[in-house]
């Protein structure tokens, strides 16, 4: 799991950096050499601005240009990007998530549901899980568990941890009941004797539940909790539209 | 962004470039910068400029000489964008020789380094025997230096030329930086007292309408051209600069801006004393400080012929390691350095001079011949220069319309200059102008034959340091 820490002020690329980063894109695509004139074509922007982007590339050195000024390769120095380009990278659910973490102050996390189990697609950094090996391998014992007993998708991943415990007939009907009361799942101290838990849906266009968005707080404070239940609740519906789970 | 991120994780350095450059065994990238200003400074030598040429000027353009100095700042800050905008792509020791062979092939890039070096020796030899005569004189206190003890300082100095330039580029360049600031500032300091001594006459700075002659103005900016050639002798230096494409336009500019700073402030005074006390009123009479003017005109002149020295190692060393020129300009010693060609030329720089006052001539004869080779070498390449620009733009597809009139003014600028040089030199100095076209035609006719005579040599002109695998990574597998 790799939970993208986008640096300071490279977090929204400005509209220069975004430029010159889509043109190492290309040069990275394109290695046999394209021109400068192919790299504006190619990024769709006027060729004077890229001219100019590409040889301030070149004057630092994220760009080389061949030997015979047929194109450009990249520079030794783009190594130095990595942080900028991965958070360019920043994944689509990412904002989501984080405005929630910023409304809520409370940990939240967001999961993937495959035919056997859970995917952990993005574990709140501050407040990480307090026991992902009995989280991810019994359903009776997280809110998250919960909500995958009650519906999931035919999704096949066969690396992903998939549940060791198998739960009764008589705990399935009763998760079933509460969510159809509460419309939520919730735990209470099942992971960690000081921790609770709510856990929304993520539904598909084909109102399939294809993964949750959790909130988790200490047991004190659980039952005010579920005032943000609206909160994950919008949030769920916009991660339905975005990477990853939008093409689950 | 996958390709580009897949590439920076498997941060592989390429296989497939060689891992020499043209110019291996060079120190490449230590230079700073302040090294490239302190070349270029150095060169252009606005101190000793300063101090000899304002008074010319003025007896040459009359009312116009300032006018003419602003018209040649301009001149020459539209050849440094031009030159930028080759500095910004090419690195090489080669400089404005590789630039033109770029843009306008290897025979025409042969015309412009054959004019770019003789201008760089024709200046080294005519400022090394100016200054060590100038020496001369403060040491034995005498209008009329004997040329035995002048012939025995340029070899000195010469001497010490060569050991500069073999020890190391940044041992040159810093000393160069150090004694063009300390004479700079001195004639900033004497022009700002002359000034104050006449109550700031400004007022031959405005141009005369009534002088006002196409004649007198090209003459003039003819003249003061001459004061700044040298200020594009840094781009030689691009290869052992550290980011080069950022540092040496940068520099260039730079430097002009200072240079031409300077020498307005300097010109102003001048002229300014000029006004006050016609005749032969100068910094040094008003002041009366003439041997300490003397002093820094000897000592900006050493440093320009250093300056100049080095710059032709650099460009003998491109034309070296492309076959044009023997191996032995294109050794780099154990330093980084081309010291031998370094030492060649310097022995070259003195000899020429030497000869001259062994076989019974002056400092005169010298510059009938080195003046006008000078003036038609340097502004030649530039002319070469800004044609090339443009052609070389569109061939690598990065031609726009901004940089083709960027190019285009001062080409016209230029041409202008040097035709009317050759035109006004032919009546006033006729032995000197063929002498020097004829040393000119020449090298590159010597040139030209070395070419035809083997093939794949043409193709390897223009050679610039291009990059090796380690200055470049690998795109990811499977793309």
């Amino acid at each position: 799991m790799r939970r993208v820490d986008a640096a300071p002020g490279a977090r929204l690329p400005e509209k220069g950096l975004g430029l010159a980063l889509e043109i190492l894109e290309q040069v990275a695509r394109h290695d046999e050499g394209s021109t400068a004139a192919d790299i504006a074509r190619a990024v769709g922007a006027p060729r004077a601005t890229v001219y100019r982007i590409v040889n301030s590339l070149v004057r630092d050195e994220y760009l080389v240009r061949r030997g015979d000024f047929s194109g450009f390769l990249l520079g030794a120095r783009v190594l130095e990007l990595a942080a900028v380009v991965d958070a360019h990278r920043r994944p689509a659910y990412a904002p989501v998530v984080e405005r929630l973490r910023s409304e809520t102050g409370e940990a939240v996390h967001l999961f993937g549901f495959h035919s056997a189990g859970l995917t952990i697609i993005d574990e709140d950094a501050r407040h990480p899980l307090s026991d992902p090996a009995t989280l991810l391998g019994d359903p009776t014992r997280s809110a998250i568990g919960h909500l995958w007993l009650i519906d999931h998708p035919g999704r096949e991943s066969p690396r992903a941890p998939r549940w060791t415990a198998r739960p009764s007939p008589e705990d399935l009907r009763a998760i079933a009941d509460a969510y159809t009361v509460r419309g939520y799942t919730e735990q209470v101290a099942m992971l960690s004797p000081d921790r609770g838990c709510l856990a929304v849906p993520v539904r598909n266009a084909r109102a399939e539940t294809v993964g949750a968005v959790t909130l988790s707080t200490s047991i004190s404070r659980l039952s005010v909790a579920a005032r943000h239940v609206h909160a994950l609740r919008s949030a769920a519906d916009a991660l339905a539209g975005v990477e990853p789970l939008s093409g689950w | 962004m996958s390709a580009l991120a897949e590439a920076i994780r498997q941060g592989r350095p390429r296989t497939d470039l060689g891992g020499r450059s043209p110019f291996a065994g060079l120190r490449r990238r230590h230079a700073h910068t302040v090294d490239v200003v302190a070349q270029s400074v150095a060169a252009t030598a606005p101190a000793g400029v300063l101090l000899i040429h304002p008074g010319a000027l003025y007896a040459r353009s009359g009312s116009f000489a300032f006018f003419d100095i602003a018209a040649t700042i301009t001149l020459v800050v539209g050849v440094a964008l031009v030159i930028g905008m080759f500095a910004r792509r090419v690195a090489s020791t080669g400089s404005l020789y590789t630039f033109a062979a770029r843009g306008l092939g290897a025979h025409v890039g042969l015309v412009a380094g054959s004019a770019l070096g003789i201008g760089y020796l024709a200046i080294a030899m005519n400022t090394l025997s100016s200054g060590s005569s100038r020496v001369v004189q403060l040491l034995m206190a005498t209008d009329e230096p004997p040329g035995w003890a002048v012939a025995i300082v340029m070899l000195a100095f010469g001497t010490v030329i060569a050991i500069v330039i073999a020890r190391g580029l940044r041992m040159s360049t810093r000393m160069l930086l150090v004694i063009e600031s300390f004479a700079v500032l001195t004639v900033l300091g004497l022009s700002i007292a002359a000034l104050i001594a006449t109550s700031w006459d400004l007022g031959l700075l405005v141009p005369d309408p009534s002088h006002a002659s196409i004649d007198a103005i090209m003459t003039g900016v003819a003249f003061s051209l001459i004061g700044f050639v040298g200020f594009e002798s840094g781009v030689a230096l691009g290869p052992e600069t550290r980011r080069p494409f950022a540092a040496v336009p940068r520099a260039i500019l730079v430097s002009v801006g200072a240079t031409g700073l300077v020498m307005l402030v300097g010109t102003a005074a001048q002229l300014s004393i000029v006004a006050e006390t016609s005749g032969e009123a100068s910094l040094a009479s008003v002041t009366g400080l003439a041997g300490l003017v003397d002093l820094i005109v000897a000592i900006s002149f050493l440093a320009c012929a250093l300056a100049m020295t080095n710059a032709a190692t650099r460009l003998a060393f491109a034309m070296s390691r492309e076959g044009v020129l023997p191996a032995l300009f294109g050794r780099a010693s154990r330093r980084g350095v081309p010291a031998i060609g370094g030492v060649a030329l310097a022995a070259f720089v003195v000899a020429v001079p030497v000869i001259v006052y062994a076989l019974g001539g002056s400092r005169q004869d010298l510059r009938m011949v080195t003046s006008p080779a000078s003036t038609v070498g340097f502004v030649l390449a530039y002319t070469l220069v800004c044609l090339a620009a443009p052609v070389f733009l569109a061939r690598i597809g990065e031609l726009t319309a901004r940089a083709a009139l960027l190019a285009a003014l001062p080409l016209a600028g230029l041409v202008a200059v040097l035709a009317f040089f050759v035109v006004s030199t032919a009546g006033a100095n006729p032995a000197g102008l063929w002498w020097a076209l004829a040393i000119l035609g020449a090298v590159v006719t010597a040139g030209g034959v070395r070419l035809a005579r083997h093939p794949g040599l043409a193709s390897r002109v223009g050679m610039h340091d291009s990059p090796v695998d380690a200055d470049c990574i690998e795109p990811a597998e499977g793309r």
